[in-house]
């Protein structure tokens, strides 16, 4: 199992598969739950999927979910403990950085630097 | 109108790592005049006349297992993408242009420059090979073939180091970016 540090922080993408993957799914599942959830605003081409899942589940993250798979050639992946645990630490870093920001911007931003 | 025999055409091309972008506007250029790419028996490649159309083609560089193939093609034809042809690592894909990021195969910079490496890396396991052969050229052959042996030897190994040169500014240059 390899280091999460180069992963994180997590790109946009890498984010939205992680949380995608609270329940099984396979890659093109993921694609369509992404873009729903964002209102097409978010689009991972497959490519850019199918490299990150390789990343993440060899950072265990997320790992392989066979009964999940349909006996298709579609691979399904499902979040790890250790997943869970890295994209909460995510959305506390997020959610830091968006208080941040409300709160300087309401200041007015004058000079205000108290 | 009876059922007509396809029309065939056959172009040679020589494909340079570093040319990707090319080859998918030359192959969209094709396309558009009604030929779709067939099949790649390097170098060359078989076209069918098709009624004329806007394709997306973009190619992607692959290493990994057979078992990882099927889901890793599974996944594109799940994502609207045909594989129109193979040349080697190089995944040839192609689907209906619509103009917006549905047409590309990596939506992020950070995970084209992961592709890139992965090609890089690929062509420095090469570089070993080569010169051993290189130096058994010159040791063992004599001759009238020898030098033409050689000198093909060289041409090829200075066109990997070029084309690692500019994959490894094109990494440094998608690294650099701050937009993922």
């Amino acid at each position: 199992m390899t280091a999460v540090d180069h992963l994180t922080p997590l790109t946009e993408a890498s984010y939205y598969i992680l949380i995608s993957l609270v329940e099984p799914l396979h890659g093109y599942g993921i694609m369509q739950k992404v873009e729903a959830l964002t209102g097409g605003r978010v689009t991972i081409g497959p490519g850019t999927l199918y490299g990150a899942l390789g990343n993440l589940e060899a950072a265990g993250l997320i790992r392989r979910c066979p009964e999940a798979d349909g006996g298709d050639r579609r691979k399904a992946y499902v979040l790890t403990e250790r997943g869970r645990r890295v994209a909460a630490a995510e959305i506390a870093r997020l959610e830091e950085m968006a208080g941040h920001g409300r709160r300087l911007l309401r200041s007015g931003g004058v000079g205000d630097g108290r | 109108m009876g059922v007509e025999p396809r029309r065939i055409r056959r172009c040679v091309r020589v494909f340079f790592a570093w040319q990707d972008g090319a080859e998918e506007r030359w192959l969209e250029q094709m396309a558009a005049e009604g030929w779709l790419l067939a099949r790649i028996l390097w170098p060359v490649y078989t076209f069918v006349q098709a009624a004329p159309a806007r394709l997306a083609y973009r190619l992607d560089y692959r290493t990994g297992s057979r078992e990882d193939l099927d889901a890793y093609l599974q996944l594109h034809r799940d994502a609207g993408w045909e594989l129109a042809a193979r040349l080697g690592s190089w995944m040839y894909f192609r689907r209906p242009a619509t103009g917006t990021a549905a047409d590309e195969l990596y939506t992020d910079n950070r995970s084209r420059a992961q592709r890139y490496r992965r090609q890089l890396n690929y062509m420095l396991v090469s570089v070993p090979p080569l010169l051993w052969l290189a130096a058994i050229s010159l040791q063992r052959l004599k001759g009238w073939g020898a030098g033409v042996i050689r000198w093909g030897l060289v041409v090829a190994l200075l066109a990997l180091v070029y084309g690692m040169g500019r994959l490894a500014r094109t990494i440094r240059r998608l690294e650099a970016d701050p937009r993922e």
